[in-house]
């Protein structure tokens, strides 16, 4: 297992603002695999987040990438934040090159690497559009494209879909469940939807307390491709009740 | 051309996008302000003539007209090179020392915790009342005048570069660093095209100050341009001809102005342009 461990967090604390956030943790991502994150908002899930991408430093513990302790990690995981983030100056293919530029490709051969994947994204033809004329949906995916293209193995998603509208959230994870089948990338995706974490990952971690000491895994083994009308089958409405009962049981303890 | 056929909600962002670049109320504003223009002029005119006010005190449009047309090659031959040429100088160093400045600051923060009082002390100083000092120290030629230009100009460049450098959202920043970017990184890619905006709204600004700042610098001892003769034409009691060289500084601003205003929408980022594309 060590040797296809892409991500891996032993006995981590943190402290952010005086608060303790992290106290203890440890969880590991495989190869190919999507985890999600479950908690509950507020919980400091995207703080984890900071600390797994490098802003952020651990008080304690360590963290290892592809099986080796990484103390410095800025520029080595792929990171999609919340919000799109992405630059109204620039057009969505001149967007998407920004890691490529900082990694050192020049424009040129920065737009063509970006140009054989826009199709992946459903984007080619938007190529010379700039943000504002794009729904959320396309930006999320303009903020996916743009995290991929980072010279890594891992991906950290937080809650890319939380700003999305009901039917446009679904159509993104239906279309992000194909793409993971397509990409095979690996995956640690933050969110506070059942639903959502049901739907897309392998495995869930859901942290109940606060500061997060331990999460409690969840295998997740419907058959892919998914759609999203497996919310409906009973072993999917069972486990979201468990895990929802999992989730307000550590919210009660407080 | 749309292929995309499902993105319901991208075709309706599109169309409000051709609605804002097409944009027919545009020509409506120009037309109505000639309209108004011309009303104002007009009853400029009349009420010179019913009330015969006095051409020392108020002259009537055609009276303006025709001193501007008696001393044109006096006035725009002579005079106007010569105040153009003190303003623009001294845009161009407030341009250059302002947005330098500001730059300096965000890199260093010594340098913005030594600089940064006086420029909030810069907003309430009267750059007026410093002008006899400049004047002073830089002579009467033209270093002298464009010191005053300086003056009037640089704070207005520095503070919109400085504001702008500052407002780059730290969430950017951090993106930028968790792909890996360095300092320099960040701030060519991130925050010098974000601060621009701001740059323009400053120089916009010192644009029409720069002519203001010309003047007064003529005003303060001159042989020549539009500011020393508008003030020799004042003491002479010959209105007309002050109100022609008011005419001329004013059409040298709102001209300063719209060269800025042409280059900013050339060169930022303008929510109209994704229609460019096809």
């Amino acid at each position: 297992m060590a040797v296809s461990e892409v991500l891996g967090c032993h006995q981590v604390s943190l402290r952010y603002d005086e608060r303790l956030i992290i106290d203890k943790l440890s969880f590991h991502v495989t190869k190919g695999e999507f985890v999600s994150l479950l908690a509950p908002s507020g919980g400091g899930k995207s703080t984890i987040f900071k600390m797994i991408n490098g802003l952020l430093e651990p008080d304690s513990g360590e963290i290892h990438l592809n099986g080796l302790v990484a103390p410095s990690r800025l520029g080595k995981v792929g990171y999609m934040p919340q919000k799109d983030l992405l630059l109204p100056w620039r057009t969505i293919e001149e967007n998407a090159a920004i890691p490529l530029e900082i990694r050192g490709f020049s424009r040129k051969e920065a737009g063509d690497i970006v140009q054989e994947r826009l199709c992946a994204f459903g984007l080619y033809d938007y190529a010379k559009a700039y943000p504002n004329a794009l729904s959320g949906g396309m930006r999320q995916r303009v903020s996916l494209l743009r995290a991929t293209l980072s010279d890594s193995e891992l991906l950290l998603l937080d809650e890319p879909f939380s700003a999305l509208d009901g039917i446009t959230r679904t159509e993104m994870q239906e279309w992000l469940l194909a793409w993971c089948v397509r990409e095979q990338r690996t995956i640690l995706f933050v969110t506070h939807d059942i639903e959502e974490a049901l739907l897309l990952s392998d495995r869930i971690l859901v942290a109940n307390n606060k500061p997060i000491r331990e999460v409690k895994e969840y295998k997740v083994e419907f058959v892919k491709p998914r759609h999203s009308s497996l919310r409906f089958e009973p072993l999917f409405v069972h486990m979201r009740k468990e895990m929802l009962s999992y989730l307000q049981g550590g919210m009660a303890d407080e | 051309m749309n292929s995309n056929l499902n993105d319901l909600s991208l075709k309706k962002k599109r169309r409000q996008g051709r609605n804002q670049t097409f944009n027919p109320s545009k020509h409506n504003v120009l037309l109505w302000f000639i309209l108004s223009l011309v009303l104002v002029l007009l009853l400029w005119e009349l009420l010179c003539r019913l009330m015969n006010v006095p051409a020392f005190l108020l002259p009537p449009p055609s009276e303006i007209a025709k001193a501007l047309w008696n001393l044109r090659t006096q006035l725009i031959g002579e005079h106007l090179p010569t105040t153009l040429q003190e303003a623009i100088l001294g845009l161009a160093i407030s341009i250059v020392l302002g947005s330098g400045l500001a730059i300096w600051m965000r890199i260093s923060a010594t340098v913005e915790k030594m600089i940064y009082p006086y420029l909030i002390m810069s907003q309430t100083i009267p750059v007026l009342a410093l002008s006899p000092v400049f004047i002073m120290w830089f002579g009467y030629e033209l270093p002298g005048k464009i010191a005053i230009v300086v003056l009037f100009t640089f704070f207005p460049i520095l503070v919109g570069t400085y504001d702008g450098l500052k407002r780059t959202e730290q969430e950017m920043v951090e993106l930028f660093q968790t792909m890996g970017a360095n300092r320099r990184q960040i701030f060519t890619k991130l925050q010098l095209p974000s601060a621009l905006p701001h740059f323009f709204s400053g120089v916009k600004v010192a644009a029409t100050f720069s002519v203001s700042g010309a003047t007064v610098g003529e005003w303060l001892g001159a042989s020549e341009g539009l500011g020393y003769f508008g003030r020799r034409a004042a003491g002479n009691f010959q209105a007309p001809n002050l109100f022609a060289t008011v005419v001329l500084l004013s059409l040298m601003g709102i001209i300063f102005f719209l060269i800025f205003r042409w280059l900013e929408k050339r060169f930022v980022y303008q929510e109209a342009r994704e229609e460019k594309r096809k």
